[in-house]
């Protein structure tokens, strides 16, 4: 038991909690507008957004791919999903063929990938670009409003709980199950870390990416519904980055960017870190060119770590010894 | 290109048809697609596009693009890649507008703002050699700083320039003849370097290196090459063309929006893949980048001539994106099946 506690002590997840804790109470001693109870749940309200695409992102990391379509993905959704409950279509209705919808782009991406072997982010730019352009011809770059009161449930609260935040939790604690539980979770972490091997292992690894991919246009597809039911409205293009936010808290969170290793725990203390960083800085009263800056500077500190946790492993399991050894692994 | 690798026996017995020769070269295939493209928008607008006026407005807009065009082509063929060249020239060009209302003079306030792209192309470079991060992420990420460093400077407003030397470089026309207006400055200066760049690529040592980095890193070390400092020289030179288009685009402008390149970011990417430049790295040439350049920006000018909005520009970009990807597959499933 007590081995069992030092090893929970000693992980990951442990010291990137501990890093959270302290940015919030650095946060709440500093500064009165954070520490109301009302902010807490505008945290948790905005995180739900983020947070489920990074729950897509981080899946895709662990197999091995990216998706950089994720944005557009949710801002076409959203544009959809309000369309056509503005044509008078129920919204459970509608919320179901923009799912769908979604499917099919994650599945579009899914095919160039793995079928015309296209580089993973090159096309899901380019998918991006061109949902990009379909929003505005939908749209006319004008906002749509949804008037239905019924589809405002991502505004909504259950208990002290806002209703995104808990999907979010419900997502991250299945597709956490599905990781550690099931066959279809274990190879995605063997595709991600050694393809060549999960191949002899008997797992086809376009498939488990292809269904990777699918996912994450699903969840992408949910985020912007979600995004659209608490704003009342849908817009064409987005005030965030929210799929760089995705990748900084994948890989805040210790989900590793070249791929096999990550949990879904570590996922949402990425994605709570992240988040309580960023509205710290805006409740401080930082510009927006500011909190771009640090975004982007926080990227960059997670893909550090990345890069030092990788070569710590790597040391570890003995495959770098020597300093001449590094160099000429860098080299290649 | 592809069939390069092939003995010239394999390429005899191949039976010769116009589709695989399309598909072996090219720059050929492009050109063809350039000419296909200019025709059928010359008939759909009734010969609107190939006024001389609009022919000239395709130079001018092919200005920008070129200069992003050729730093990115060239760390796409040592393999690597750059996704910052947007932020980059935008951040250049708001620096150049900012120091000259300053009060700097001309000439070394464009030495700054192309120290800025040298600075720009050094921290990416650090960043993929030092740190190990993949090309794409790490200049997503230095994209997103720069364009934080776009907003401080703008402060959410346009910066007009009034340097009349600037005036001249952005849109004063030589070699005009006729009622044709002739090329602007900008134009042909970019034009003459991606010619001298893509003979230098051909005819110099450090030319063909940069090809065998890009097709094999393990060999270009056995060779004596040093990988990690062309990448260095590379990204810096990435830069430096970056820094070049932003300034072009703010002297056709007169003025520094917040927008800047960010609408062309992915340009010079597209341009090269369209060209044959393989993202993995080691083929395709200036000529190949430059063909692919004119499909691209026919493509969207012909569009802007039939009256197409945004929306539809975007959607063709993209899907020109995914074309030109999809392209780079066919050929080399064609090179495997001559070969067997």
């Amino acid at each position: 038991m007590q081995q069992k506690i030092m090893r929970l002590i000693r992980s990951k997840e442990a010291v990137l909690l501990l890093i959270t804790i302290v940015i919030f109470v650095a946060f709440t001693i500093n500064n009165d507008n954070f520490r109301r109870m009302g902010n807490l749940q505008g945290i948790m309200q905005t995180m739900s957004v983020t947070g489920v695409m990074t729950v897509g992102m981080a899946l895709l990391f662990i197999g091995g791919g990216i998706d950089l379509s994720m944005t557009f993905v949710a801002l076409f959704s959203g544009v959809i999903c309000a369309t056509m409950i503005a044509m008078g279509i129920p919204w459970p209705l509608a919320i179901l063929i923009t799912l769908v919808l979604g499917a099919c782009l994650g599945a579009i991406n899914a095919f160039f990938i793995t079928k015309v072997n296209v580089m993973s982010f090159i096309m899901t730019i380019a998918l991006s670009q061109m949902l990009q352009g379909v929003n505005l011809i939908i749209t006319n770059a004008q906002d749509i409003a949804v008037t239905v009161e019924g589809f405002r449930w991502g505004a909504r609260m259950l208990w002290i709980f806002p209703i995104p935040f808990v999907i979010m939790t419900l997502l991250i604690v299945g597709f956490g199950l599905i990781l550690t539980k099931t066959r279809f979770g274990r190879s995605i972490y063997m595709v991600g870390g050694n393809e060549y091997a999960a191949r002899l292992a008997g797992i086809n690894p376009k498939k488990v990416r292809a269904i990777l991919y699918i996912i994450a246009g699903t969840l992408s597809s949910l985020a912007g519904v979600m995004f659209t039911s608490r704003m009342a409205s849908a817009a064409p293009a987005a005030a965030a980055d929210w799929q760089m936010n995705a990748v900084t808290a994948a890989i805040l969170g210790g989900v590793a960017f070249g791929g096999g290793s990550g949990s879904m725990i570590g996922c949402l203390i990425g994605i709570a870190m992240l988040n309580i960083f960023n509205f710290g800085l805006t409740s401080i009263g930082l510009a927006t060119q500011w909190i771009t800056m640090a975004s982007g500077a926080l990227l960059l500190i997670a893909l550090t770590m990345d890069f030092l946790n990788e070569r710590s492993r790597k040391k570890s399991l003995g495959l770098i010894t020597t300093k001449k050894k590094l160099k000429l692994q860098k080299g290649v | 290109m592809s069939n390069q690798t092939l003995s010239p026996d394999t390429v005899q017995k191949q039976k010769f048809s116009l589709l695989s020769l399309l598909m072996r070269k090219r720059t050929l295939m492009m050109l063809l697609l350039f000419f296909v493209i200019l025709v059928i928008f010359a008939v759909l607008s009734e010969g609107r596009s190939l006024d001389p006026r609009n022919l000239m407005n395709i130079l001018n807009m092919m200005a920008v693009s070129a200069f992003l065009t050729q730093g990115v082509a060239l760390l796409m063929i040592s393999g690597k890649l750059d996704l910052s060249t947007g932020a980059n020239g935008t951040l250049c060009g708001m620096f150049l507008a900012f120091v000259l209302r300053e009060g700097v003079p001309l000439f070394p306030a464009i030495l700054l703002a192309l120290c800025v792209g040298v600075l720009f192309g050094l921290v990416n470079a650090a960043l993929v050699n030092e740190l190990n991060m993949a090309p794409f992420i790490a200049t997503l990420a230095t994209s997103l700083i720069g364009t934080g460093f776009v907003i401080m400077i703008a402060q959410n407003r346009i910066i007009p320039i009034r340097d009349t030397t600037m005036h001249w470089f952005g849109s004063h026309m030589l070699l005009g003849f006729r009622n044709f207006p002739g090329v602007p400055v900008s134009a042909l200066l970019a034009f003459l370097l991606m010619t001298i760049i893509g003979i230098l690529l051909h005819m110099t040592k450090f030319g063909r290196q940069i090809y065998l980095v890009g097709g094999n890193p393990q060999a270009s070390m056995l060779c004596g090459i040093n990988p990690k400092k062309m990448s260095y020289i590379l990204f810096i030179i990435c830069g430096l063309f970056s820094s070049a288009a932003g300034i072009t685009l703010v002297a056709r402008l007169q003025s520094a929006n917040m927008q800047g390149l960010v609408a062309q970011r992915f340009q010079g990417i597209t341009a090269a893949v369209l060209g044959g430049i393989i993202l993995g790295g080691g083929s395709g040439g200036m000529l190949g980048a430059f063909v692919g350049l004119l499909v691209l920006n026919t493509f969207s000018n012909g569009m802007t001539v039939m009256g197409i909005g945004p929306g539809w520009h975007h959607v063709a970009s993209g899907g020109l994106l995914v074309f030109a990807l999809s392209l780079e597959f066919l050929q080399k499933k064609q090179a495997e099946k001559t070969v067997a």
